[in-house]
């Protein structure tokens, strides 16, 4: 799933580490997440766009998933 | 993370207990090894098997209790160490990498035991055995995960 950690991170000149520690989660996970190679959990989720003072879905690209047929 | 504090004195106590044992077993080991003749080759490397395994146990029992008095004894650590512990990543490759192991393991466990059922009977029961254990596990705690879920 796409994101926009990388460019809010950045943004807040913040290390991986330091939002992974704030977030609960280990340097690998955020690495992960940027990457898009994983999906966060809603409890992840929620936790890193509270971090940021963003809703999800400003953090969280749900487009792939709006398009994914039901 | 008083919880988690918890957790880790709790396990310390289970790795002491374990250590005693795994001493215990080693001693035992050695001891009836030594009485064993010295045509008992099978029977002393089985000893020294089982030596090995239970060495190999306590060294990791040490391991873990040093570790988690180290942690519990400074913040920064033990908060490190409940985030490696809960890391939701960690346990989605664990849930993955168990999946493919158990089907891996059970389907190499049958196609063993249908091998070794044209060459020894004894191995054929006996991979028959442990892969019937294994597939009894798995439902078994399929069951019990789907009702907490």
């Amino acid at each position: 799933m796409k994101t926009r950690i990388q460019e809010l991170r950045r943004k807040h000149k913040l290390s991986q580490e330091e939002l992974a520690l704030a977030v609960g989660v280990t340097r690998q996970t955020i690495i992960s997440l940027e990457k898009e190679k994983y999906t966060a959990s809603l409890v992840l989720a929620y936790r890193i766009a509270r971090y940021f003072g963003l809703a999800i879905e400003d953090v969280f690209d749900f487009s792939e998933v709006d398009e994914e047929e039901m | 993370m008083k919880e988690y504090r918890k957790k880790l004195r709790r396990q310390i106590k289970g790795m002491v207990l374990f250590l005693v044992v795994s001493v215990a077993v080693i001693v035992i080991c050695g001891v009836s090894a030594s009485k064993l003749d010295d045509n008992a080759h099978a029977a002393s490397f089985v000893r020294g098997f089982q030596a090995g395994i239970f060495l190999v146990w306590a060294g990791a029992s040490v391991y873990g209790i040093v570790s988690n008095v180290r942690a519990l004894k400074d913040e920064r650590k033990l908060r490190q160490r409940y985030i490696e512990a809960h890391d939701e990543r960690a346990a989605a490759i664990q849930r993955e990498s168990g999946r493919t192991a158990y089907v891996v393991g059970l389907g190499g466990l049958v196609t063993a035991g249908v091998a070794a059922g044209y060459f020894n009977i004894t191995v054929f029961a006996t991979l028959v055995a442990a892969a019937f254990f294994l597939a009894v596990t798995g439902a078994v705690t399929y069951r019990y995960f789907s009702g907490k879920m």
